[in-house]
């Protein structure tokens, strides 16, 4: 073999050991990927040394993503975490849509405490009622869209699986 | 002053540790999805979607970045509405990676600032035009399922939940920016054109509360962000990742053609009964469906009420696929239609019986409209012959009316009860001697045209009219033509449909040898069937010629001047309307050369229906129906015919021997003999033709 095949060869196969060693021990090298990322995040904000933030912040994703890439890859059936979130889907449905139009939704409405406060401000009415008719379009648009959610996910609740399957197809679009 | 802002104004270091920190959930949540889909996916046969780099590149930016596939001119609300959500979450995107850019690279690594002057007016102008079209988009999706609700349209909260953060994503980041800049009040706040009149109102509020309130909606927003990425994987918005990749690896053979099982003699299982059983990219298509229902628009059974609904059949796969791989199913569905909500019923079920019903696989009439709509490119029809060969070929389930056609075609060559030595009967109703292929090979004469009959032309009294018509038209523009008369046999084009794919095969390397026998130019034939089979998967036998569809060569031929048509002996005039044939329309694009003949028939007004070109209707006979029962829902044939006497026509212009025969029955199932009448295209041109040559048109027209 020339020395450019030896050379090859020994690349590929130490390519080989890394990728089996990364595929053995993606859990382990994961969370420590996590953990120097954590520490490095540390030391770049309380310790003033921002140049290490963007590669503390890379190890942090990278370990999020080995994570999940292997417990993803693990037997499903070992797996209780999805069962244990499917069967209360509906309340983490319910809960996350609230707590995510709730500080909007406050903030929107508190619009209403800016209209009239601190006096010797040189504001126009125009820009003020500018102002509160969008707050007001997003605030009515938050609400909507929420409301909607949280109904349906609640209707949706009380259904059981099996009722979908009994159900033949009703043929709603017929042309007849 | 130059313009610019503080990022992060008002968020302390601990803030940013959490916020840095807790990236590691979206990451890792993402992560385990992904992982999970594709591990589901590699469980799938191997398939070759590789090679044509460039094609698939530009197919997955035009198509599905770029919003090809997606923007129809008859789907422009959808598509608008699509691009608003796309193009504002993209513009948004880019925004807080130009941040995070200046935030934590450029400046802590080179010192440099970019974000700010103008780029930094021209940043607000746009991530604010970007927030815009998110509520826009959300608006339109919400108007559009509970006010316009098009019947194919279906809402689960899986949906709504899905818009609800997008929204509320868009909204937080106005109320944030107008928060801060309700204390800060820069000098160019009039650039972020959206939430400047907001802080305007927020500046008569103390700068305290201003301060606590964007504290809280910052974290929201974040937290908002977090969730809605973890949720990514897991919900209908996987089609993020799933779409694309689905486009970029698209089949790219002719959409016709349906693959072979390889190695026949050999295989120790047929078809589809396990997820295993399909290919990795089938899996995909599956994870690829992003609900939208436009495969439900021009389909005949869902049209007229039946049990198949394609994109429920795609996602019951899905749902059944999500369970065998563990993962978390997001969607919370409705109960009575959704396949969304049968989601987590188990993996321990049958594909065919409890995920997919045997009543849902022989319902299809593989027409193609489903595939020719998706948008993401996924392919229903070879997954349901996929499953038929197994209920064919393995378990031999199927319906009873195939038993007769299999038993035909196994020892007539032909699914009717004809013998093969009747095949060229037809030819002593033409006035003219009609050339043998055999005859003419034998005499060492050359042959230009090969017109392959096929089995209804040959045996349907009703289709060797058009087969007359054809030769007459032939015969009249001096074409050297030959059939292959007694040697001819079924394409096997119905037995492939149904899954019968043992008999197909058979079939279709008798017809590739008797073909390869003999020497000429090229194939016309009045089937789009045969056209289909031979076109587009005799290649795969050895079998490769040049074919044409007779409506192709007929519009030729009077283009050319080859043939002329006689206003005085027009059988119909007035307004014709012509129905697209979904094996030669949809499946291989031949929309414009039928229309082109009928133009140019004296005294006729081609007049178009609702559902025309690629939106046409199936006529219902298709992937095997013709010789199956219609037991459920309305009848797919007589709704066309109707949609055709709703044109104001007299005359429905058909161009193959399957449709002619459905919509004989569908016109008499509605009534309407007396009215309104089929005629295929090489019947009116054959009526019309200003001949040159003394013919027997009376026997022609006798029909029998």
């Amino acid at each position: 073999m020339s020395t450019v095949e030896d050379a090859q060869a020994t690349a590929a196969s130490r390519l080989d050991a890394v990728r089996s060693f990364v595929g053995q021990h993606l859990r382990v090298l994961s969370i420590a990927a996590f953990a120097l990322g954590f520490a490095g995040l540390l030391i770049s904000e309380l310790g003033d040394v921002h140049q290490l933030r963007v590669f503390a912040a890379g190890l942090i994703s990278l370990g999020g993503v080995g994570i999940g890439i292997d417990t993803g890859l693990a037997d499903p059936r070992t797996l209780r975490v999805p069962d244990w979130m499917r069967s209360r889907a509906a309340v983490i449905g319910v809960v996350s849509t609230v707590a995510a139009i709730a500080p909007a939704v406050v903030a929107l409405v508190a619009m209403v405490g800016g209209i009239n406060g601190a006096d010797g401000l040189d504001r126009s009415d125009v820009a003020i009622a500018l102002g509160l008719l969008i707050g007001f379009l997003m605030l009515i648009a938050t609400l909507m869209t929420g409301g909607l959610t949280v109904l349906r996910i609640v209707r949706a609740a009380g259904e059981s699986p099996a009722d979908g399957r009994e159900h033949a197809p009703n043929g709603e679009g017929a042309d007849a | 002053m130059i313009p610019t802002r503080e990022i992060l104004w008002n968020i302390g270091s601990i803030s940013r540790i959490a916020l840095l920190t807790l990236m590691v959930l979206p990451f890792a949540f993402i992560a385990f999805g992904l992982a999970k889909r594709v591990s589901i996916w590699l469980r799938g046969q191997p398939e070759d979607r590789f090679g044509d780099w460039a094609v698939r590149l530009r197919g997955a930016l035009q198509k599905s970045i770029f919003h090809g596939r997606i923007i129809r001119r008859n789907k422009l609300y959808a598509g608008i509405m699509h691009a608003c959500l796309f193009g504002g979450f993209i513009i948004l995107f880019i925004g807080t990676l130009i941040v995070a850019t200046e935030d934590d690279i450029t400046v802590p690594l080179f010192g440099w600032s970019f974000y700010n002057g103008n780029f930094y007016l021209g940043y607000k102008l746009m991530v604010n035009l970007g927030g815009v079209m998110l509520i826009a988009g959300v608006v339109m999706a919400f108007l559009r399922r509970f006010v316009i609700r098009p019947i194919y349209q279906e809402t689960a909260a899986d949906d709504l939940i899905l818009l609800t953060m997008l929204l509320v994503l868009s909204v937080q980041g106005f109320v944030v920016q107008a928060l801060r800049l309700g204390v800060e009040k820069d000098a160019w706040g009039a650039w972020s054109w959206v939430s400047y009149p907001m802080s305007i109102v927020y500046q008569g509020m103390s700068e305290s509360t201003l301060r606590d309130l964007h504290w809280i909606n910052w974290w929201g927003h974040f937290l908002t962000t977090f969730v809605f990425l973890g949720y990514l994987a897991y919900s209908k918005m996987v089609h993020v990742f799933t779409s694309l990749t689905n486009v970029f690896f698209r089949r790219l053979r002719p959409m016709g053609e349906l693959a072979s099982i390889p190695d026949l003699e050999e295989a120790e299982s047929f078809g589809i009964a396990h997820l295993e059983d399909f290919s990795w990219a089938q899996l995909m298509n599956v994870d690829a469906c992003m609900h939208c229902g436009r495969c439900l628009e021009y389909c005949p059974t869902f049209n007229t009420g039946k049990d198949l609904r394609p994109r429920d059949l795609i996602l019951e796969i899905a749902g059944f696929a999500a369970d065998n791989g563990g993962i978390f199913s997001g969607e919370v569905g409705e109960g009575e239609n959704s396949a969304r909500f049968r989601w987590g019923a188990g993996p321990d079920r049958d594909l065919i019986g409890d995920v997919v019903t045997p009543a849902e696989l022989w319902d299809c009439t593989t027409c193609g409209a489903c595939m020719e709509h998706c948008p993401v490119y996924i392919e229903h029809v070879p997954m349901i012959v996929g499953m038929r060969r197994n209920l064919v070929l393995e378990q031999g389930e199927f319906p009873d009316e195939l038993v007769t056609m299999f038993n035909n075609l196994e020892r007539l060559n032909s699914p009717y009860q004809f013998p093969q030595n009747q095949r060229d009967d037809w030819t002593r109703k033409v006035g003219a001697p009609v050339p043998i292929m055999a005859e003419k090979a034998a005499a060492g004469e050359e042959v230009e045209v090969l017109f392959f009959v096929g089995c209804l032309g040959s045996f349907d009294s009703r289709s060797q009219q058009t087969t007359i018509a054809l030769t007459r038209i032939l015969q009249e523009a001096g074409i050297n033509f030959a059939i292959l008369g007694k040697e001819e046999t079924c394409t096997g084009d119905p037995a492939k449909r149904v899954g019968n794919e043992y008999l197909a095969q058979m079939l279709a390397m008798q017809t590739v040898e008797t073909l390869n026998q003999y020497s000429f130019k090229k194939i016309v034939t009045a089937c789009p069937h045969c056209f289909n089979a031979i076109a587009n998967e005799y290649p795969q036998i050895g079998g490769h010629y040049e074919v044409v569809h007779h409506s192709q060569l007929i519009n030729q031929l009077i283009d050319e001047g080859h043939i002329q048509l006689d206003p005085d002996s027009a059988i119909a005039t007035g307004k014709v309307t012509y129905h697209d044939p979904c094996y030669i329309g949809r499946y291989n694009g031949v929309y414009d050369e039928p229309r082109g003949v009928v133009n140019a028939l004296p005294g006729v007004e081609l007049v178009e229906m609702g559902r025309n070109r690629n939106k046409s209707f199936c006529c219902g006979g298709g992937g095997g129906r013709m010789f199956m029962e219609e037991t459920s829902g309305t009848r797919i044939n007589q709704a066309r015919v109707n949609e055709a006497i709703d044109t104001g026509a007299e005359v429905l212009c058909a161009a193959c021997p399957f449709c002619m025969t459905m919509f004989e029955d569908g016109i008499r199932g509605v009534g309407a003999e007396e009215t309104f009448a089929v005629k295929d295209l090489a019947e009116l041109v054959a009526g019309s033709l200003r001949t040159k040559q003394p013919t027997n048109s009376a026997t022609a027209d006798d029909g029998e």
